[in-house]
């Protein structure tokens, strides 16, 4: 049977110029917001746009030149501190966030 | 790049993100310069297509194609949220290598078993594949004709494939993938309540007080449903997790008592906690006393593998379903057997653990969820177990109340909508209605306008033994829809892909993508899927919900619905009835099965003018009615007025899904109990209307052992299930780069002293080994997953590693449904 054949296709012919932007919800241990800030800070494309007291982050991530937003949204949970990660937002096209309009 | 359209979109990304928490953000947040933006995005609702959990998301869609989705803040779901596969739902549609033409095997421009896969039109596919039918039905009857169903189709799709086969064919033999994963919990609220699906709802993880996660690991498999429990459980003063497994993973850092128990053990733990309930006064006395019956299950009923296979010849009374009435007093006695040191010994769980969860269940003042999925259902006694679960819920009343309930979790997006509520299993028809059942065939013979006669009394092949009548020879012409089940079906070298390519059957499968299962088909038909077609789904928590067909499939792709009802016009009624059967009616002579079927005044009832303007609705066009609408309506009669009604077909588009029964526009959040379902009369109380006398059963059953246990030469269990990157096959979520990237390949987890003991090291290259195949892995020591010594795990999503190889088609001889938690292997060096 002819498997993986979509694997070697694809994988290696990504499109250059795709775009991703996300909104994630980050819940941390209130008592350890610092540290959870500065280890999201710490990941390329992230940027924290709101944060509450009780431990709620409004943050987004973004492609960046070292590596695409679904790859950082991977590591979320290792950041010490973390309790989940949830996915609310995600704008995904082909050379559109980048063209030109106006 | 232009920052003020990644401004916009990233503004709305916090907007979204900041309303899905409840999160009021400061002024200068909250105003995106919109009127600066170019070129809108369409947003409209829609649902997840993964898992049974049923999130609702909101799909963005720019110049026909989707390109973003939200979590629904305004679904009750998941409350804005999604997980981590949610980021990939808008690409699962543009992999690609989408299938755009049907591909027929080809020698010399004719068919061919060993040809080529050949682009060919759609004329020229239905026309092989309605010869091959007809040829089917003349030399051997319509039992050999099938197909191979989904709980990802949509309900239309489901309550279409029905009738075309139960009462166009008249052949049972259909099945859906959702035998492999739901067949024990259908078997077990069956036996219990007699009536399908839980009595709970999502709602009762903001009420209980512990939750008891009977093999499920929710951390993974169902996130969202996992981030409410979270939130319980950090938010409510002494709340209590337990999660039992057989290996450590995820879930297992939330828990509070972490339980590691020995495959097949279950059956010990939960009749010792049963003993622990009466020994200790838990039983709750009034509510035995008038809504429970006792009943004593037949035992050694084998495990459902062919009837020559050594094991199941060792049977005494195989696939018997018999119960024997029992009284209080004799449950009891009969649990009595199971004590703490029996049930450690069985389990290798240590005595304190199994009374730490026990005393959650005999505890009056707690209430408890209990959870399940596959561990439960993939199990020889699977539905045994499940009438288990309820056995110790019913002891303790605790069911049908906020907090209070066993619930079954749900592995496809409609294993419950369409697979079960439309039965599209072969003994099923429409509301928990039998083929077996005189008076069922002939309610829905009557709602279907049909001769009395058309559908067949015996139960068809279910899945795992329609891959023993293709190897046989004895099923012949064979679809496939919306399912990858090469992959996903158990023993696949002795049984799967020898029936197949057997050369005297004809094998059709219906995809969007060239799936291991395609590509072992003789024809392949493009299939439109998600988003390109208007679908509805129903969830684990009897939730039914619709979405509008958002943008167009690419090339020639057309949606299963539109197959079937396309390919039923190929066939007169001559053809596929017999002469008696057509003159009980012989006003359906010369007409085809679609004027029979679909064109048959219900079915067309709506005009394509009802069709929601502004989106496309390609069936509908295609067909000249609203077929979604007259489909649903045709098959919402089935259920109104018995305890499955659901609201009128307009009602869905306009909401966020509505938990059936639906009566007088009010959804039903806890059924059998006065107050909240309104088949509950004043001043019953409780009642399991299910039942004929309105008492639910305690079902006793014992512990037995495993279809295959390790052994000298092959010395582990191999158990096999997901992971969080990857939805079952991987047919859709492999096609995301950044999931596969995160996830590319399976791997074998290992104890490291069993890998220690046999010279092997975390990452290297090893031979899987099991009596029917072999399978070529890598080690992994110290993953996500931890077993304990003498078991390994493996998923099943690569392709590139065929599992299924290994597993053996041992189910449960009461569901059918096949046990991929348990059977011996050994792994050696590659």
């Amino acid at each position: 049977m002819r498997v993986r054949k979509f694997i070697t296709e694809e994988v290696d012919n990504r499109p250059a110029d795709e775009g991703h932007i996300c909104g994630v919800l980050i819940q941390a241990r209130p008592e350890r917001l610092d540290v959870v800030r500065a280890g999201l800070t710490a990941l390329p494309g992230v940027e924290i746009h709101h944060a509450t007291d009780d431990g709620r982050l409004v943050v987004t991530v973004e492609d960046s030149e070292e590596t695409t937003a679904g790859d950082i949204l991977h590591r979320f949970h290792d950041v010490a501190g973390v309790v989940s990660a949830s996915l609310v937002y995600h704008y995904h096209d082909t050379g559109e966030i980048g063209e030109a309009s106006s | 790049m232009n920052t003020t359209r990644r401004d916009f979109i990233k503004s709305n990304a916090v907007l979204a993100t900041a309303a899905a928490a409840g999160i009021t953000l400061p002024a200068t947040l909250t105003t995106p310069a919109e009127a600066a933006v170019p070129g809108g995005i369409r947003w409209d609702k829609g649902v997840c297509r993964f898992c049974g959990t049923g999130c609702g998301v909101l799909v963005g869609v720019k110049d026909g194609r989707v390109v973003a989705t939200q979590g629904d803040p305004d679904a009750p779901v998941n409350k804005g949220l999604n997980c981590i596969k949610g980021y990939f739902l808008s690409k699962i549609m543009y992999g690609q290598d989408r299938l755009t033409k049907p591909l027929l095997r080809k020698k010399g421009g004719v068919y061919d078993k060993n040809g080529e896969f050949t682009p060919v039109s759609w004329d020229e596919a239905f026309d092989v594949m309605a010869t091959k039918w007809k040829e089917a039905l003349k030399k051997k009857g319509p039992t050999s004709v099938g197909m191979f169903g989904s709980g990802q189709w949509t309900i239309f799709e489901g309550y279409a494939a029905s009738k075309f086969m139960k009462a166009g064919l008249r052949s049972n033999n259909l099945d859906p993938n959702a035998r492999h994963c739901m067949a024990s919990a259908v078997v077990g609220f069956m036996r219990t309540f007699g009536i399908d699906e839980p009595m709970g709802c999502y709602d009762d993880f903001e009420h209980g007080d512990a939750f008891v996660l009977w093999g499920a690991n929710m951390a993974e498999m169902h996130p969202i449903l996992w981030s409410r429990l979270t939130d319980r459980r950090l938010t409510h003063d002494g709340c209590k997790v337990a999660v039992l497994s057989t290996y450590e993973h995820r879930s297992f850092e939330l828990a509070d008592i972490p339980i590691i128990f020995n495959p097949q053990s279950d059956l010990a733990i939960v009749n010792f906690i049963a003993n622990y309930i009466i020994q200790n006064g838990g039983v709750n006395e009034s509510f035995v006393g008038k809504h429970v019956n006792f009943k004593r299950a037949t035992t050694d009923i084998g495990y459902g593998l062919r009837p020559e296979h050594p094991t199941q010849k060792a049977a005494k009374n195989p696939d018997a379903d018999k119960v024997e009435d029992m009284d209080f007093a004799a449950f009891k006695a009969f649990v009595a057997e199971y004590t703490v040191e029996k049930a450690s010994q069985i389990s290798g769980v240590p005595a304190d653990k199994l009374i730490a969860l026990a005393k959650l269940y005999a505890d009056p003042k707690m209430k408890v969820m209990s959870l399940w999925t596959m561990g439960v259902n993939q199990h020889t006694r699977g539905s045994w177990m499940n009438s288990n679960i309820y056995n110790i819920h019913l002891l303790t009343g605790k069911i049908s109340e906020p907090g209070n309930g066993p619930f079954s979790l749900t592995g496809q997006p409609s294993a419950c909508g369409t697979a079960r509520e439309v039965g599209t299993f072969s003994h099923r028809l429409p509301a928990d209605m039998v083929v077996m059942n005189p008076k069922h065939r002939e309610i829905t013979e009557k709602n279907w306008n049909l001769p009395a006669g058309t559908i067949p009394e015996k139960p068809g092949f279910h899945a795992v033994l329609q891959h023993r009548m293709l190897k046989d020879g004895k099923l012949n012409a064979y679809w496939v829809q919306c399912t990858n089940n090469m992959q996903a079906a158990p023993n696949m070298n002795e049984e799967g892909y020898p029936g197949y390519r057997n050369p005297e059957n004809f094998i059709v499968v219906s995809d969007p993508y060239p799936t291991v299962t395609a590509l072992a088909a003789d024809l392949i038909l493009p299939t439109a899927m998600w988003m390109e077609k208007e679908g509805a789904y129903g969830n684990a928590e009897r939730r039914t919900q619709f979405w509008r067909q958002q943008v167009k499939a690419p090339g020639e792709a057309r949606s299963d619905l539109w197959q079937v009802m396309e390919f039923s016009k190929r066939f007169k009624v001559e053809e596929v009835w017999p002469e008696e059967l057509i003159a009980k009616k012989p006003e359906l002579r010369g007409k085809t099965l679609f004027d029979v079927l679909y064109a048959n005044g219900t079915v067309n009832k709506f005009p394509v003018s009802e069709c929601q303007k502004g989106f496309d609705n390609d069936e509908s066009e295609a067909f000249g009615f609203y077929v979604h609408k007259g489909l649903f309506e045709e098959y919402a009669g089935f259920g109104r007025g018995h305890a499955h009604d659901l609201a009128p077909f307009d009602t869905y588009h306009q909401s966020r899904g509505l938990r059936w029964p639906v009566v007088d526009n009010k959804e039903t959040l806890w059924r059998f109990r006065e107050g909240y379902d309104p088949y509950v009369k004043a001043g019953e109380g409780m009642k399991f209307y299910g039942k004929p006398d309105g008492k639910a059963w305690i079902i006793a059953a014992p512990y037995e052992p495993a279809a295959e246990m390790p052994d000298k030469d092959y010395d582990l269990w191999l158990v096999t299930g997901r992971v969080l990157e990857h939805w079952h096959s991987g047919s859709m979520t492999r096609r995301v780069p950044e999931l596969h990237k995160a996830y590319p390949a399976a791997q074998v987890f290992m104890h490291p002293d069993d890998a220690k003991a046999r010279g092997l090291r975390r990452g290297q290259e090893v031979k899987l080994q099991t009596r029917r195949g072999e399978v070529v892995t890598r080690v992994e020591t110290s993953g996500r997953n931890k077993p304990p010594l003498g078991m390994v795990y493996i998923p099943w999503f690569d392709e590139g590693q065929l599992v299924n190889k290994l597993t053996l088609d041992a189910t449960c001889p009461l569901s059918k449904e096949t046990d991929f938690k348990k059977c011996a292997v050994r792994v050696v060096k590659a």
